[in-house]
Parts: C-alpha cells; sequence; structure tokens
C-alpha cells in the first residue's frame, strides 16, 4: 500500500468555479504552488480575475500586505491539459456534481501523478467511497468538504471513503490546518456532518409553516431572537437558493433510503416549481423585488 | 407585580423563576426530577398548601415526562378550585389544548415556550389553546412582558416553534453520533462554523437537559408519529442513565463537578 505524502508543497485544483478559484486562492495564500485547471478557458480567465479582485480588496482593507497579495497570486499557475498536474502532491477536484465527471475526472488524474500523491474531492453530496474506486489508489482518495465563500469559511470537512489510509487523512487535517481551517473528521455518511444536521432546522420550520401553526417572517423571528442564530431558516434558504436546499434535502433522503425524518417538504417543491427560488431570483419565502 | 409560582423540572422552570424574581415577582418555586434530584412530584400538593394564600400566576415546565405533567395539573385542580389564576402551561410536551383538556379550569390554561438560556432570548412564544379566556390569554401576555421579553403570538402546538427545532437538530446531531460519523466535538465544531449556529447542538442539549429534550422528541413521535421524531440511540440511553448534561456532570460531554 502506498502512504499519503506528508509533505503537500504543490497543490492541484480542478475546476475555477465557485469552489475552485476560492479553494486555489486559500491555497495560494497559505504558500503552496497552485495549478489550477478547467476545462473553459474563459472560465480560468474569470477565476483568476475574481481571486485578484478579492486578495486587492483585502489589501485595501489592510489584512494583508500588498506583497503577500501578489506573491498569492503568482503562485497560480492556470492549465488547460490536466497533465499539468503531473507533480501535485496534493490534487483538489471541485468539478461539477456529476459522478460520470468525478469518476473519469480519478481515473484520469490517477494516471498522471505520482503514486504517492493524495487525490482528494470536495463533493458534497456524493459518496467519496463511490469516487475513489474509480482511482487506481482509492486509499489516497478522501474528500475534503470546503464551504462557500472558501477563502472566509473556516471549516473543512475531511470525509474518509471506505479505503482511505489514516496517514492520508492525518495529511490533509495538516494542510487544512496550514491553511487556516478548523478541519474536522467525518465518515463518508450522506450528507456528512453539516449538509446532515442542518436538515431539521429547514424541514422542522416547514413542517410548523405547514400545519399553520405560525408564517415564515415568525419563525424566522422566533429563531433569531429566541435562539440566538444569525438568521432564520426561511430567509438562510432564500439566501442559499430554495432549488439548491430543496435538492440537498432531496439527496439526503434518497441515499438514507427515504428516512422519515429527512422527508423533503412539498412547500419547497412548490417554490421550486413556481420559479421563487429565493435571493438570486428576486423573491422566495420573502420578496426582495421590490427593493432598489 | 405578581406572586407568582413555577413548577417545574429542568433548566427552562428555573431561568423563568429566576428571570421572574429579577424582574421584581415574588416567586416560590418548585423544581423536582432533572434540576432537583431529592425532590419528587408527589410533594407538589405539600408545596402547593405551604402557599401564601393568593397566587396570581401559576407557570408549569414539566417537561421530560407527560405523565408527570397531568399529575402536576391534576394537584393543581385540587388546590385552585373554582380559582381564576391563569395557568402558563409550558407546550414542550403537550399543547396548551391537551393541557387545557387535563384541567379543571381549561379557560385558565395558556400555552408557552422558550428554550434555555434564556439570557439570549428576547422572546417568548405565546401559545393559546382551544379553551383558554381573552382575559387568561391578555395576563399570560401581559406576565411574559413584565419578563422583559416580547411575546409572539403562535398557533397551539406540542412542542412550540423554537424547541421542536432545537430538539430536533439535537436529535440528528445524537444520530450522527450513534452511527459514529463524527466525535461529539467535531459535529459542534462543524456546526457552528460550516452554517454559523450560534452553540454546538449537543453541547446546547447538555446545557438544556437531555431529559428534557427526550420528552420534546417524545411527546412529537407520539402527537405525529415515531418515525419522524425517533428518539436518537445514543440520547435516549444518555437520558436512560440519569447523564442529563451539564447539570448532572454528565450528558454528550463530561463537567467537571464543584
Ligand atoms: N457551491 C457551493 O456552495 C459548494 C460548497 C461545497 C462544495 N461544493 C462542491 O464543489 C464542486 C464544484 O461546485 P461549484 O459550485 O464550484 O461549481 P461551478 O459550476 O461553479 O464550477 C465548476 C467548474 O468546473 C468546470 N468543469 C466542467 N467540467 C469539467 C471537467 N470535466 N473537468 C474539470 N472541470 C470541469 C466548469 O467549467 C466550472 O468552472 C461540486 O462538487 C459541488 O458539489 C459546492
Amino acid at each position: 500500500m502506498i502512504l499519503g505524502n506528508a509533505e503537500v508543497r504543490t497543490i492541484g485544483v480542478i475546476g475555477s468555479g465557485v469552489m475552485g478559484s476560492g479553494i486555489a486562492q486559500v491555497a495560494a495564500q497559505s504558500g503552496y504552488a497552485v495549478r489550477l485547471f478547467d476545462v473553459d478557458e474563459t472560465l480560468l480567465e474569470k477565476a483568476v480575475g475574481s481571486i485578484a479582485g478579492f486578495l486587492r480588496r483585502a489589501a485595501e482593507k489592510g489584512k494583508l500586505t500588498p506583497e503577500a497579495a501578489e506573491n498569492a497570486l503568482t503562485r497560480i499557475t492556470t492549465t488547460l491539459s490536466l497533465g499539468e498536474c503531473e507533480p501535485c502532491d496534493l490534487v483538489i477536484e471541485a468539478a461539477p456534481e456529476s459522478i460520470g465527471i468525478k469518476e473519469s475526472l480519478f481515473r484520469e488524474l490517477s494516471s498522471i501523478v505520482r503514486s504517492d500523491a493524495i487525490l482528494a474531492t470536495n463533493t458534497s453530496t456524493l459518496g467519496v467511497t463511490q469516487i475513489a474506486a474509480a482511482a487506481t489508489y482509492p486509499e489516497r482518495v478522501v474528500g475534503m468538504h470546503f464551504f462557500n465563500p472558501a477563502p472566509l469559511m473556516k471549516l473543512v470537512e475531511v470525509i474518509a471513503g471506505a479505503d482511505t489510509s489514516d496517514e492520508v487523512i492525518g495529511t490533509v487535517i495538516e494542510t487544512a490546518r496550514h491553511m487556516g481551517k478548523n478541519p474536522v473528521r467525518a465518515k463518508d455518511t450522506p450528507g456528512f456532518i453539516v449538509n446532515r444536521v442542518a436538515r431539521p432546522f429547514y424541514l422542522e420550520a416547514l413542517r410548523l409553516l405547514q400545519d399553520g401553526i405560525a408564517s415564515p417572517e415568525t419563525i424566522d423571528l422566533l429563531v433569531r431572537k429566541g435562539g440566538g442564530f444569525r438568521m432564520g431558516p426561511f430567509e438562510l434558504m432564500d439566501l442559499i437558493g430554495i432549488d439548491v436546499n430543496y435538492a440537498a434535502s432531496r439527496s439526503v433522503y434518497e441515499q438514507y433510503f427515504q428516512e422519515p425524518r429527512f422527508r423533503p417538504s412539498i412547500l419547497q417543491q412548490r417554490m421550486v416549481d413556481s420559479r421563487h427560488l429565493g435571493r438570486k431570483s428576486g423573491r422566495g419565502w420573502y420578496r426582495y423585488d421590490e427593493e432598489t | 407585580m405578581s406572586n407568582v409560582i413555577v413548577i417545574g423540572d429542568g433548566l427552562l422552570a428555573q431561568e423563568v423563576a429566576t428571570l421572574a424574581e429579577q424582574t421584581g415577582h415574588s416567586v416560590t418555586t418548585f423544581l423536582y426530577g432533572g434540576m432537583d434530584r431529592s425532590t419528587q412530584i408527589g410533594q407538589v400538593p405539600e408545596f402547593l398548601r405551604e402557599m401564601a394564600n393568593r397566587v396570581e400566576i401559576i407557570v408549569e415546565a414539566s417537561i421530560a415526562h407527560r405523565q408527570e405533567k397531568q399529575a402536576v395539573l391534576a394537584h393543581l385542580n385540587d388546590r385552585f378550585v373554582g380559582s381564576d389564576e391563569p395557568i402558563l402551561s409550558a407546550v414542550l410536551n403537550a399543547s396548551a389544548t391537551e393541557v387545557g383538556s387535563w384541567s379543571r379550569h381549561p379557560v385558565n390554561v395558556v400555552g408557552w415556550a422558550a428554550i434555555p438560556p434564556l439570557v439570549d432570548s428576547g422572546v417568548f412564544e405565546l401559545m393559546p389553546g382551544k379553551h383558554s379566556s381573552a382575559n387568561s390569554i391578555a395576563l399570560a401576555r401581559d406576565f411574559l412582558a413584565s419578563l422583559g421579553k416580547d411575546p409572539v403570538l403562535v398557533e397551539d402546538t406540542v412542542g412550540g416553534v423554537f424547541p421542536r427545532i432545537i430538539a430536533n437538530l439535537v436529535n440528528e446531531a445524537a444520530f450522527t453520533l450513534t452511527e459514529q460519523v463524527a466525535e461529539a466535538e467535531d459535529i459542534d465544531t462543524a456546526m457552528k462554523l460550516g452554517t454559523n449556529y450560534p452553540y454546538g447542538p449537543l453541547a446546547w442539549g447538555d446545557r438544556i437537559g437531555l431529559d428534557q429534550v427526550v420528552g420534546i422528541l417524545t411527546a412529537l413521535g407520539e402527537a405525529y408519529g415515531q418515525d419522524r421524531y425517533r428518539v436518537a440511540p445514543r440520547l435516549a440511553q444518555l437520558a436512560q442513565a440519569g447523564h442529563w448534561g451539564k447539570a448532572s456532570g454528565q450528558g454528550f460531554y463530561t463537567y467537571p463537578t464543584e
């Protein structure tokens, strides 16, 4: 068995979308050399542009020196060729949430990187074990689940698949800490920790609404003022996107073989059907289109 | 300011009593079970006999066991025959309407709900039952407001709004722990950092009292179906063992004893 390489210097990031660009930025700011890969050149350019903008604003606010911002940016190399990931000690995959795409990426990456490199996936809803099975060495495949926005959110869930070695877990935890993150370890189960434990926050609130106990405004108020939460469940669904939240509910529910605790609500489905998806569509549980 | 009696078995009862004292009410408290193992529900009649004659507000927060809540209501029936003091009953394990059905004076019964720690809370849930009279609702509202928190009117449901949400969060975290998905500390850290919860659900459960959390879930299960509100095995076991959390020194976590 080939063990994880304790010394991570070069990190590959696959996919330069919302998560990939954030992860690339965090890695570069933490001193790692970054190879950022995407299939779409314009998206790579856009990602570098947004990272540069973020770093510039951070420097303006005095959160880091202009030199540090400049250095971080120069550590990122973009590429359209997966083969450029060859020197990477750790590759973090943040491609679209499709098992087909991820399986073929892990198969291909297996033949590109050194035999002691670690392959990590940022998947939110797919099984780490299933993705790992597509790689040559499943013991070197691990989940590294960042939260959006990756540069700001401190949490990283480090997910052990069925075959992931303890050494690999240890190296990834150490790397996450070096990135200034707070890693927690979890087994490969649907929703891992956060996306699972948070389900009742939304589903119980939806049940209360459906039963006519209180309005979204009142439930949000009681959760904010009664419990010190920053946002109530309906405000948070509007922020996340009601479609995204509904998809997460359905995914956990289906993966747990329709465990009743996770049963989604018809109210979510109706909101998605009506295209009232929350802030992004101007209307969800609340209206945002009247604001200017 | 009123003469208030508070009867209950958990931190919620204790904190409401403290709050009432701090806001100038004259409070007599009877705590049993999870909060004071030296006293028992059977001593309630004795406690009520010793009460000063004029009681203006009765607050009941007996949450861990529905039979005990029923027993408290029966004792109140015996003591306050024909009286019209409002009974503010915490709905965490029975709706206001159901508690009213146990009372000889259902018009006096009004539901309320909150979750400790009350210092963090700016609101009380106010839940009239089907029988509550306008007068007792008004008296209940005024009393809750006098404690310095806004009463928010919602429909009557077992569990209340926020306690239902919190109890289910604690339960799901307990399932996650039962299934050995992650360590307790990591579950709490993940919920605080990954989704901005003010406390980790396991530490919060320990603070509320695991007997209380199980009381809420069990009542929800009886009302709406066990499949959805089934108590996580780890949580059920801790409650059975008397490991009710912070107040008893052990729950999901172990606490140093004073
Ligand atoms: N958005 C979130 O809040 C969030 C949070 C945690 C985890 N995730 C997970 O992160 C992953 C990426 O999500 P995202 O929101 O950044 O998506 P995104 O759509 O913003 O980015 C995906 C990127 O992958 C690129 N891509 C498409 N096909 C590819 C391929 N074959 N190989 C490599 N790259 C390819 C796309 O061009 C795009 O730039 C998903 O697995 C998602 O579940 C997302």
